[in-house]
């Protein structure tokens, strides 16, 4: 099995980086506050070594499917599980019963 | 933050990085694996990311050096300045004497 994480990609050959700003949406600073609200800056239920480490984990082809803040909401739904605080499927209802109110 | 008790490398020493792949949340990029460098300075010692990363205290503390390496031995086709470097932060446990 390669040693390779799917964010270890130095060396490898890439697309061109996109530079300059842009604009965060809601969702994206609120999953920034969610996270904070756990670490070591919070409840302390996480450090940030396990958040990167559940981030890192997420299957190669999925992670680069995903935007930077995704990784983290996926990143931050599979911490949360493993630690007994809420389960994914607790999560996707509540964004189907918010979907549904749309 | 340079004082460490018990370091086993100063500044000054060639290092080279552990070829290995073992399990779990690794921060030593593969692309260093293997590579032999300097040891530049001695940065503190700090409790083991690999350990905290699974909700351990990653005690006791490791001494972390930043290594510096050359490009050209890092990149088999490096066609860059022979002079250029990176430096790269890496803990104890990954390095042996060279």
């Amino acid at each position: 099995m390669s040693p390779r994480r799917p964010n270890d990609v130095g060396g490898l050959t890439s697309g061109p980086v996109k530079t300059g700003s842009h604009e965060l949406d809601g969702w994206e600073k609120l999953i920034t506050a969610l996270v904070s609200s756990v670490g070591p800056g919070g409840r302390k239920i996480t450090t940030i070594d396990e958040f990167r480490r559940a981030r890192e984990d997420i299957d190669e082809t999925f992670y680069n499917s995903l935007t930077y803040f995704e990784l983290w909401a996926e990143g931050f739904v599979n911490l949360m599980q493993e630690k007994g605080v809420l389960t994914r499927k607790e999560v996707e209802a509540r964004m189907a019963a918010l979907k549904a109110k749309q | 933050m340079s004082e460490v008790a018990n370091a086993r490398f100063k500044p000054g020493d060639r290092v080279r990085i552990g070829d290995h792949n073992p399990p779990g949340h690794r921060r030593v990029p593969v692309y260093a694996r293997g590579r032999e460098g300097t040891i530049e300075r001695i940065c503190g010692a700090f409790p083991n990311p690999e350990e905290l990363a699974y909700g351990f205290d990653g005690l006791p503390k490791r001494t972390l050096y930043r290594v510096r390496i050359r490009q050209a031995d890092i990149w088999p086709q490096y066609k860059g300045n022979p002079k250029d470097i990176l430096e790269l932060e890496i803990y104890e446990h990954w390095l042996e004497p060279a």
